[in-house]
């Protein structure tokens, strides 16, 4: 038992290092450097041009000119003490632009998460339920047909039609700027409130696979000679349903979710945009855009390792749902 | 054990919205005082005036990004001692100068009374050590280049002196973008890169930053009471963040936007909106690389290019009509040294025929490119992802005249890394500036003190390029103190430049701003920049020393 903890650790660690390595190579490895930029990227964008000095000085400033060996050993140093060390493009250090942004991505990711969950299991065993009848396949053809539009072309036509049109919702941001609030209730409720048209939008390009799969695995459970047998028993519809079927087919919903959650947090750079959410994945785009090597590794750092904590939790969480399953 | 599962998964989701409320309540509370003064007194002024926003950095030199609109943030809270309006420099923080007979002493005589918003006064040793101190630690913008200004002398508290290399004709230009930092503050900075406090921006100007939000975007700069000059016009200057400006403006979000020509009628109609072209000083240029394809060193290919690129059809189907053709003297019509009387290149595909026929240049194996010894007129033609179109178009346009061109997208910073290096045979890029002063002439065309097989200066991608007549007429630009004498040495420069064509402006930008004149309509243009909302002049009062002209 202690044996194979250790080694999980080890390979915990491994994965790690690796993610590493790659981090910091792969952001060094593309053309350009932070500081060399001579061309607009659209119509009336101003650029500030340095001078070959200026460019020398700043390389200076911030050890890119050293060997790239001796950086990865100077990251590896600070890393260990915590340091992601300092962006380049925002002038702070790496951990407080993340602990700044982190959160709105969090905030809609989980929020997202949470509601396409919710509904994916409800509407999937709603077809479940009335499989081989109208009302299940005009859900699934609607749901797959739903499933191929792009989230950022979802967010756009909602963007357009709630805030544009309707004016029932905020164009952009996350909070109204230079609000006065009266109190935390009033702050939440304006949080919310720009969080509201990102997260449906998350949610509705979630719903789909988590409606998929709730749909099948049900279909498949209630086949099982269980299910037969707690009719057998004369359980009522209901409880057969919520107590032997859900149960069981809840089981990989719940992987899903874990995986989810990880895969969104990398995911949301275009809904972000769209509704210039100024979560991770806004400042994400523009450090790839500006080369800023030390923010890059740090977000990636911060996705890489909210997905293998999302693993180990769905192992955990799976462990208590099915004890069959152990660690 | 159902409930305990959903009140974690709960919790887990409180955590961010916690988080967030926590971190902005001491700040907003802070913030409830002020803005309730700012609303009581002066009902006539513009109380206040929304722009769009966005994330630019902490608005002092040396922490604004490189990309945007960070150095007219700047502007607002520092001054320079002199300053650009719609004709030319007028003085600033310095009343008058004087220069001596050759050109490398300028003696300023700083206005009286000036105090920094933090009730310190402003002194020449805060020049002087303004300059010392950006020779140690280097500005993002706002600073003077190197090997300009050899030393600076206080000669009396109001009286600074500035001893140059060697005569610098466009001395006092650079100055007009030389931001004067406190002394009494800055001088125990040793790292500026990373001074976000409070005081860091303390500054002489008409306004002072009551609010930066970084995370979402937003400034708030308000009147600054202290300001020695005439008065703000607008009381504070808010700039939100907006994901499309011109849905924020239609609903009145923000007051000020560039609009696309192709929806200019839904603005035209309002009586209280006005739509004004902006000057023509965004614009895209075709690079050859002459180091690496030989045949382009003759100068009659090089024009065969310009005859052949129809620059009209690119202003009226990319810029869909926004935009003026560009000039083979390289500056546009626009700016204020520009020579109307020049070698025109109109599109003219059977000139180019004629050129490159006398060149030497035939189709000899019918495949409709032209060739000679063996070599043929082939090339790759980089660019970046949002001039695809272009590149299209001037394909098709040079295939007609026997030219192969493929166009080659990139990401944009490959694509600098390859402008930069030389890596490339023909390319293309966008960028800004072009109304600066003429003596960028000089800078990108003249190879006189760059080492061979580099580009002729940093920041412009020709590769190559020589001409001994350029290189003399641009040393006695920039040793010329007579802005007349100067002038007419920048239009022969334009001359020989539109003769030589080594490279090739597509055409220059003229976007549409829009803005709401009930809301303010004091918006001007300094004569050298195409955005309004970036000059300082734009939100004071224009009396006194601000004095439209």
């Amino acid at each position: 038992m202690a044996n194979d903890r250790n080694s999980f650790v080890f390979r915990l660690l491994l994965t790690l290092f690796v993610i590493l390595v790659i981090n910091f190579f792969l952001p060094r490895m593309m053309p350009g450097d932070p500081f060399s930029t001579t061309s607009a990227d659209e119509v009336g964008e101003e650029i500030i041009v340095m001078t070959e000095e200026q460019r020398l000085y700043y390389m200076n400033y911030y050890g890119l000119d050293r060997p790239l060996h001796e950086q990865f050993l100077v990251y590896m140093k600070n890393l260990m003490t915590g340091d992601l060390g300092r962006s380049i493009y925002y002038k702070m250090p790496v951990s407080d632009v993340i602990i700044l942004h982190l959160p709105w991505t969090m905030l809609i990711v989980l929020g997202s998460t949470v509601i396409s969950t919710i509904f994916g299991v409800f509407l999937g065993t709603l077809s479940a339920k009335n499989r081989k009848k109208g009302s299940d396949r005009i859900m699934m053809t609607g749901m797959i047909a739903f499933a191929e539009i792009p989230s950022f072309l979802l967010g756009l036509i909602l963007l357009l039609f709630f805030s544009a049109y309707l004016r029932l919702f905020p164009l952009a941001g996350a909070i109204t700027s230079f609000a006065d609030y009266s109190g935390p209730a009033e702050h939440t409720w304006d949080i919310l409130y720009h969080a509201f048209l990102p997260i449906v939008t998350l949610s509705l390009s979630q719903l789909t696979g988590v409606y998929l799969l709730t749909r099948n695995t049900l279909i498949t459970v209630t086949t099982k000679d269980y299910i037969r047998t707690a009719r057998a028993k004369g359980l009522g519809e209901k409880t057969v349903w919520t107590r032997h079927a859900l149960r069981n087919a809840l089981l990989p919903v719940v992987t899903r979710a874990g995986f989810m959650i990880g895969i969104m947090m990398g995911g949301v750079v275009l809904v972000e945009s769209v509704f210039s959410y100024p979560g991770i994945g806004m400042i994400l785009r523009c450090a790839v855009v500006g080369r800023d090597y030390p923010l890059i590794q740090g977000i990636l750092l911060v996705i890489a390792v909210s997905i293998l904590i999302c693993n180990l939790l769905v192992d955990k969480i799976y462990s208590k749902l099915d004890p069959r399953v152990a660690i | 054990m159902e409930k305990k599962k959903l009140l974690v998964l709960f919790s887990v989701f409180l955590i961010p919205l916690i988080l967030m409320t926590a971190g902005c309540i001491d700040q907003d509370s802070a913030q409830a005082g002020t803005s309730a003064e700012n609303t009581a007194e002066e009902s006539q002024k513009v109380d206040v005036v929304h722009l769009s926003g966005g994330d630019y950095g902490y608005p002092q030199p040396f922490t604004i990004y490189p990309r945007g609109p960070g150095s007219s943030k700047v502007g607002m809270i520092f001054d320079s001692l002199v300053e650009r309006d719609e004709i030319g420099i007028i003085p600033w923080l310095a009343e008058s100068w004087e220069v001596n007979s050759d050109g490398t002493e300028y003696t300023f005589y700083l206005r009286e009374g000036i105090i920094w918003s933090d009730g310190e006064p402003f002194t020449a040793s805060d020049v002087k050590f303004t300059f010392d101190y950006e020779q140690e630690n280097v500005p993002i913008a706002g600073g003077m280049e190197s090997g300009v200004v050899d030393n600076v002398q206080v000669v009396d508290s109001s009286t600074v002196k500035f001893v140059l290399n060697q005569p610098v004709s466009t001395f006092l230009y650079k100055l007009t973008s030389f931001k004067i930092i406190p002394e009494h503050i800055y001088e125990n900075v040793s790292d500026p890169t990373s001074f976000l406090d409070p005081e860091a921006v303390t500054g002489t100007g008409p306004f002072l930053l009551d609010e930066y939000n970084k995370e979402h975007g937003s400034y708030r700069f308000v009147t600054n009471e202290k300001f020695w000059g005439p008065d703000t016009a607008v009381e504070a200057v808010e700039f939100i963040p907006v994901s499309d400006p011109l849905i924020a403006f239609e609903q009145g979000e923000i007051d000020f936007t560039s609009i696309s020509p192709d929806i200019l009628d839904r603005f035209t109609s309002y009586p209280d909106i006005r739509v004004v072209q902006q000057p023509a000083f965004w614009g895209y240029q075709f690079y050859f690389n002459m180091n690496k394809c030989s045949e382009l060193n003759d100068r009659k290919i090089r024009q065969a290019f310009a005859y052949a690129i129809d620059r009209e059809e690119l202003v009226g189907k990319i810029g869909r009509g926004a935009g003026k053709p560009g000039e083979m003297g390289i500056l546009p019509e626009d700016h204020i040294w520009y020579n109307p009387d020049q070698p025109e290149y109109d599109y003219d595909p059977d000139k180019t025929g004629a050129l490159l026929d006398e060149a030497g240049w035939v189709d000899t194996d019918g495949d409709g490119i032209r060739d000679m010894d063996g070599k043929k007129l082939s090339y790759v033609l980089s660019l970046g992802s949002a001039e695809v179109r272009i590149g299209e178009l001037i394909k098709e346009r040079l295939s007609e005249v026997g030219i192969d061109v493929q166009v080659k997208a990139l990401e944009s910073k490959s694509r600098d890394a390859n402008l930069k290096t030389g890596d490339f045979e023909l390319a293309i890029s966008g960028f800004g500036g072009w109304g600066k002063d003429a003596d960028y002439l000089r800078t990108r065309y003249c190879d006189t003190d760059s080492e061979s097989g580099s580009s002729v200066a940093s920041g412009a991608a020709v590769f190559g390029y020589h001409n001994d007549t350029l290189n003399a007429l641009g040393e006695q630009e920039l040793q010329e103190l007579d802005d007349e004498k100067r002038k007419e040495i920048a239009y022969e420069m334009q001359t020989v430049l539109a003769e030589d064509v080594p490279t090739i402006p597509l055409y220059y930008t003229t976007s549409y701003d829009a803005w709401r004149i009930s809301k303010y309509d004091g918006w001007m243009n300094m004569y050298d920049h195409h955005a309004r909302t970036h000059s300082i002049l734009s939100y004071i009062e224009r009396d006194g020393i601000a004095e439209k002209r």
